[in-house]
């Protein structure tokens, strides 16, 4: 089981790879993914998958809203925060 | 909108009354189908070509294909339904008749369509594959909202259409798909038609006024698009519904392939160079 900080760390590293608008030392935890167009609505759907594929389920997505991919902070809190 | 876009709208308005069908009638869905067919055309499968394909058999890769067009069925309902919220929400919003009356057909056709493609996953698979596709509001330069649907749905119909030609055309797949495929395209044909001129009418009005920075960010946009239109072709749910290891790898090894670059970059070159044509992107891009 990884830890919260492993995890935001391997989130963080995923933004980094997909997004050219964010350096290493600008990205934070807290940092606005969004509006700040780091990341796009479409890589949103890659995301997703990165989601799944760390928690090993599926979600529903009927259920995300967009405060969800706010920052990496509400990432794991909405994925990984509390037990489902 | 432009005399060009009027004269299409009218043709095209004109073919689809004469070609009008009832779709509750228009295909027969049978109740039980026998997975012991091809679904799809080998070739427009994800993992085509690679060593996982080559580790199933015969009768694998037959269900393997029933997968691959319950996926493809799929995200033809959820291109369909935001193309229909899209749609009626342009319903007269323009202050031209024709193209009013053609999006009155085009709503007709996609609500058509998608009920092709969703009773037959209703059917036969018992679901549709949800979609992983959000789009957050933002906000538009003028004309940049107008022009982002039209490439949206424009690169939602164009691949689309790559697939059902070559499913519709090719005799190893069972009957009832290729009648799936064989109608949409028809249909299809008038959509890209009004979609190609659409296009390219509201890019030669809108970009001229556009900053740098919105251009940039309109092809940006376009490139980022067909890749995540891309992406829902390679499915982990299809991979989970085979039972085969490590779906969400597969999804990123199958994606990332050699072969399966080939295959993007063939079924997108028409589209590509179209918009290149109308100097919408600059150069075509890999996929
Ligand atoms: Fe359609
Ligand atoms: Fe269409």
């Amino acid at each position: 089981m990884k830890t919260e900080q492993e995890i935001k760390e391997v989130l963080r590293q995923w933004v980094l790879t997909k997004s050219k608008k964010v350096t290493d030392s600008e990205l934070k935890f807290d940092t606005h993914l969004l509006e700040t167009r780091i990341l796009s609505s479409l890589h949103v759907m890659e995301l997703i998958l990165e989601v799944e594929k760390m928690k090993g389920t599926r979600f529903n997505l009927k259920n995300i809203k967009p405060g969800v991919f706010n920052s990496i902070d509400t990432i794991y809190s909405s994925f990984f925060g509390s037990p489902a | 909108m432009s005399q060009d876009i009027s004269k299409v709208a009218k043709i095209l308005t004109a073919q689809s009354i004469k070609g009008f069908y009832n779709p509750f009638t228009h295909i027969k869905f049978p109740e039980t189908l026998d997975r012991r067919n091809w679904f799809t055309s080998p070739e427009l499968i994800s993992i085509y070509g690679s060593s996982e394909w080559e580790a199933l058999s015969e009768e694998q890769r037959q269900t393997l294909s029933f997968f691959e067009t319950v996926n493809f069925f799929s995200l033809n309902v959820h291109g369909e339904k935001s193309l229909l919220e899209g749609l009626s929400r342009r319903l007269y919003d323009n202050n031209d008749a024709d193209v009013t009356d053609y999006i009155h057909h085009f709503i007709d056709e996609e609500n058509k369509h998608m009920y092709f493609f969703g009773t037959f996953c209703e059917k036969y698979a018992g679901k549709i594959y949800p979609d992983r596709k959000l789009i957050f509001p933002r906000e538009y330069a003028e004309g940049e909202e107008e022009f982002l649907f039209f490439i949206k749905v424009f690169v939602f119909e164009e691949i689309v259409d790559y697939y059902n030609v070559t499913a519709a055309r090719d005799e190893r797949v069972m009957a009832l798909s290729r009648e799936i495929n064989a109608n949409h395209h028809e249909d299809e044909a008038r959509h890209l038609a009004f979609g190609r001129v659409i296009l390219n009418n509201l890019f030669k009005t809108y970009s001229p006024q556009w900053s740098t920075e919105t251009l940039a960010g309109v092809r940006e946009y376009i490139k980022n698009y067909y890749m995540t239109t891309w992406r829902e072709y390679y499915n982990p749910d299809i991979y989970i519904d085979m039972g085969l290891a490590h779906p969400y790898d597969l999804v990123s090894r199958t994606f990332e392939s050699t072969k399966a670059k080939e295959h993007r970059a063939t079924a997108s070159r028409a589209s590509l160079n179209y918009l290149k044509k109308c100097r919408i992107i600059e150069e075509n891009f890999e996929l």
